[in-house]
């Protein structure tokens, strides 16, 4: 799917415009004219990307914030990165 | 030249537009001036067309075989040239998407909607075609609501939060809708040659801004989806983002003005400021007045 690792450094891409509704993140990509709405664990791991970050990091962030075992929040964020990755929202540095 | 006022704006036309208001004040500098002739061949290099036109940042030019050439230049600068079409029709492609393109090149944020005012403030009815707006735009206007626009919203955002700019008094109505508040369509003039779409007057227009209250998104349903012919729906928020989007009033003019993303945060922006409601409607019910009844209650719940 992908080859993303924990040592991957993630950054929002360029054309990933971000707005705010009722406490959650929504995006726009500007060039595709795409639209997407966050939850609140994705809110979170795009605030994290407010600077650019190691996969690895996010996942302490969200241990930190969240009951989830390591592998799992891993998993889930490897998952979801790679999906915004797919769709051009992110880029690898 | 003729002197109008509409969507905030002073207009000064070499063509004659019975449907605006006259500008009262007549003498200020214009916002917007439309001239007869001069549309230029091109605009250069388009970054979004369409069979009929072609958008760049601060350009557009239409053409309408039969009928007319239109450009718009800095949302300011408007031409009009004539190629066959009598004035009637000439006026209907003005006031469709070359008045959307004036409007989306000033920056301003314009949906797809038609818009009352109550009690408690404006309500923007929107809605994909055969959802009924026409037809709910004529009840509500019977019911006594003063009408603030039709076809297009405008919404900029005061000091007390969202408001409705005052468009024209014109009303574009279907026959049915015509029927309905009782006028003969025979009498009224057709939107466009052989159209059985009606310029109806509203009988109560409003020509101040009104704070925006709700947006409505009229939605048709199959009979089975529904527990009622008539159920109203708020969004949540990232949903009624993506309506806002969906509701704008030729999107793609947006996105060739290159002012994607400042659109984008003003539909985030009023989807936190007001509730975006779905009014779905059952595909076989007879439910004008209770589409009526619940636009009025969205309002009433809103309105505070």
């Amino acid at each position: 799917m992908s080859d993303l690792t924990p040592d991957t450094v993630v950054r929002r891409a360029p054309n990933a415009v971000e707005a705010e509704v009722g406490g959650l993140k929504v995006m726009l990509d500007v060039d595709a004219g795409n639209y997407y709405g966050l939850d609140a664990v994705g809110t979170d791991v795009w605030e994290m990307l407010a600077d650019p970050r190691p996969l690895a990091a996010i996942v302490d962030g969200l241990t930190a914030r969240y009951d989830v075992a390591r592998d799992e929040a891993e998993t889930a964020t490897r998952a979801f990165l790679a999906d915004l990755l797919d769709r051009g929202l992110v880029e690898t540095a | 030249m003729h002197r109008y006022r509409a969507y905030g704006l002073a207009v000064a036309s070499e063509l004659e537009l019975p449907e605006l208001l006259p500008d009262p004040d007549g003498t200020a500098e214009p916002d917007v001036r439309i001239r007869l002739g001069g549309v230029p061949e091109t605009i250069g290099e388009p970054t979004e067309s369409t069979v009929t036109w072609d958008a760049r940042p601060g350009a557009w030019r239409h053409e309408i075989a039969g009928v007319a050439r239109y450009s718009v230049h800095d949302g300011a600068e408007v031409r009009v040239e004539p190629t066959g079409g009598d004035a009637a029709d000439v006026r209907a492609f003005l006031f469709a998407s070359t008045l959307g393109a004036v409007l989306h090149q000033r920056g301003l944020f314009v949906l797809h909607a038609s818009t009352i005012v109550g009690d408690g403030g404006a309500v923007a009815v929107a809605g994909g075609s055969g959802t009924g707006k026409s037809t709910t735009l004529a009840e509500l206007a019977g019911r006594g609501h003063a009408v603030l626009s039709d076809d297009k919203t405008v919404v900029r955002f005061g000091d007390d939060g969202p408001e409705v700019l005052s468009g024209f008094p014109a009303l574009r109505l279907w026959r049915d809708a015509v029927e309905r508040i009782g006028e003969a369509p025979s009498a009224l003039p057709a939107v466009r040659e052989g159209m059985d779409k009606f310029l109806y007057r509203a009988p109560v227009f409003r020509t101040e801004p009104a704070p925006l209250r709700a947006v409505v998104v009229l939605r048709r349903a199959h009979a089975a989806e529904l527990s009622a012919p008539v159920e109203a729906e708020r969004l949540a928020p990232h949903r009624a983002v993506r309506a806002l989007l969906r509701q704008t009033y030729r999107r793609r003019i947006v996105s060739g003005s290159g002012l994607r993303a400042e659109h984008f945060q003003w539909a985030a922006r009023l989807a936190d400021a007001v509730p975006v409601v779905f009014v779905h409607r059952a595909r076989t019910a007879q439910t004008v007045e209770a589409v009526g009844d619940a636009v009025e209650r969205v309002l009433a719940e809103a309105g505070g």
